[in-house]
């Protein structure tokens, strides 16, 4: 498996300039991603209106080149989408990220996260942020704070 | 000097471009002490302590050697002083649980300092409250602050422990010297966590008059499962049992039982055989090779490692202490340690990445993680060479 399809310029490019890279305020959603072993750790936060559209989300925090990249991707793909929608995007990024077959829907500029599947061990890096934004969206820890550890 | 000792090692004939940089975490294991510990499960298997046919008996006598080998490897005063545990976080965990628990009133404190891994934390935490936990301070270099350790040197001081080689600076501690320093201010107990030393260096319990001192076979060379629990013997003849059932006991019945005397007492159950065989043999090993010329060979491959890896712009290395073992921790700036660790993988170099289970370590160094390159008795010159380029590929690919 060559490096290149794990990291794409594109990945490269986005953990150098990271979009997004802020704290949303005021926000209506947030949580806490962190991965003890590797030391990744991320705050996602987000702005939702009152018909359930993102108006604004965020991420801050620190590591590796997949993670960060993965921050900047997600919140650019997911500004200005309803949570509906956002929660399918959501799901088909995992399937991408861990299953053998496809997605159902195209992923658009997200297709570059393929690679990771191959390199079994850095699948976390990339699922990271999208498990805070689940969690945020959806409550799914008591404090808001999770790990895909 | 040609390291010839690789061909002891059948993992770099099945993986002949593996450059193995992590022997801290675990060493590779040599022919012969496989070879030991198959021979035991394919031609003479059977349990110990029972010996009433010959080939119990002959495994018995084996594994008594074993307690004999590794005697005479730290010089401690008696065989009895040796107890077989699981390895260094389960020789903690006893001396913890029935050493340290029985004895510890609210006014004592525990003594450990800032490069500890979490098996010389943890095990403490549990039986403590929070505020009986010291901590000694590091210097910049990586080095114990003997001021610091001076000072939180107490009368309360109950009981500290102090790894021996620190597993993400390299620093290799003066034992003795903080021993005695202990020994003038505090009746405390003092443990040393050997698990990063014994492999590096000749251990001798008595001249460092430590009262305990632990470590495990697998970064010997040896088996995982196995490790040593060395105590002074009126210590553990104090101590109440670990874990209880068979092997340990004098005499069993419905209403009461009675313990057997040290080491058995800490031994419950039917111990690992086949592991005890393989540390016996990898003690043999490593001392057939002897520790001078094992430092030799270290200390050769660690000036090249530092010498070429200088030249790599933005590379910060975490303890610089002049005492170290082969361990080398670095940043590279810009750069998160996982993504060194996969890109250094695709060129078959295998280094450890991430917080080393030392997460309050990373805390006082201010890093969320670093890469560890740590050296063992097969590395070569070609191996330190392989990996600097790998790291000059690294930044190529990230800056």
């Amino acid at each position: 498996m060559s490096l290149d399809n794990l990291y794409q310029q594109m990945i490269l490019e986005h953990n150098k300039n990271p979009r997004n890279f802020k704290s949303v305020d005021p926000q209506t959603h947030y949580s806490h991603g962190h991965n003890p072993l590797c030391g990744d750790d991320y705050v996602v936060t987000l702005r939702v209106d009152d018909n359930g559209i993102i108006e604004d989300i965020g991420f801050t925090g620190t590591g590796c080149a997949i993670s960060k990249a993965s921050g900047s991707l997600m919140t650019e793909t997911l500004i200005g989408k309803p949570i509906a929608e956002v929660l399918k995007i959501k799901d088909n990024f995992l399937t991408l990220v861990t299953e053998d077959e496809k997605p159902v829907e195209s992923l658009g500029k997200l297709v570059v996260f393929e690679g990771v599947k191959k390199f079994p061990v850095r699948v976390k890096c990339a699922a990271l942020v999208w498990r805070a934004l689940e969690d945020a969206l959806l409550n799914k820890s008591n404090d808001h704070v999770i790990t895909t550890e | 000097m040609k390291n010839n000792l690789k061909d002891d090692f059948p993992i770099f004939k099945n993986h002949p471009e593996l450059v193995y940089l992590d022997s801290t975490a675990t060493t590779q294991k040599p022919l012969s002490v496989i070879e030991t510990m198959r021979a035991f499960l394919a031609d003479n298997y059977a349990t110990v302590n029972r010996g009433i046919y010959s080939l119990s008996y002959e495994a018995t006598q084996q594994c008594l050697q074993a307690r004999q080998t590794v005697q005479s490897f730290i010089n401690a005063k008696q065989k009895e002083e040796i107890v077989f545990v699981k390895g260094t976080t389960e020789a903690l965990n006893l001396i913890a649980h029935s050493y340290l628990k029985p004895v510890l009133s609210d006014s004592d404190e525990i003594l450990l300092t800032q490069m500890e891994h979490h098996a010389n934390i943890v095990p403490w935490q549990q039986i403590c409250k929070p505020n009986q936990l010291k901590t000694c301070s590091i210097t910049p270099e990586g080095e114990i602050d003997h001021d610091d350790f001076k000072k939180k040197c107490t009368k309360n001081t109950k009981l500290i422990s102090i790894t021996h080689v620190s597993n993400v600076l390299g620093t290799i501690n003066p034992i003795k010297e903080l021993i005695k320093i202990a020994r003038e201010k505090t009746d405390a107990v003092i443990v040393v966590d050997g698990a990063q030393a014994v492999g590096h260096m000749a251990v001798d319990v008595q001249d460092l008059d430590c009262d305990f001192y632990c470590f495990s076979a697998h970064k010997l060379y040896g088996p995982t499962g196995i490790g040593i629990l060395y105590g002074k013997y009126s210590l553990l003849d104090s101590m109440s049992p670990y874990q209880t059932g068979g092997d340990m006991i004098e005499l069993v019945s419905f209403e009461k039982s009675t313990f057997a005397k040290p080491p058995a007492k800490f031994e419950a159950g039917t111990p690992a055989i086949m592991e005890i065989m393989g540390l016996n043999e990898c003690i043999r090993y490593v001392t057939s090779i002897g520790f001078d010329r094992l430092l030799e060979i270290e200390t050769a491959l660690y000036n090249q490692l530092l010498d070429e890896i200088q030249s790599i712009s933005g590379l910060k290395i975490h303890g610089t202490s002049a005492h170290k073992a082969g361990i080398l921790s670095f940043e590279l700036e810009g750069i998160h340690p996982h993504d060194i660790g996969t890109i250094m993988d695709q060129e078959n170099i295998a280094i450890r990445v991430g917080h080393h289970c030392a997460q309050p370590l990373m805390k006082v160094l201010a890093v969320p993680a670093t890469a560890r390159i740590s050296l063992g008795c097969y590395n070569t010159s070609e191996d330190i060479t392989r990996c600097v380029a790998a790291l000059k590929k690294v930044i190529e690919f990230f800056r």
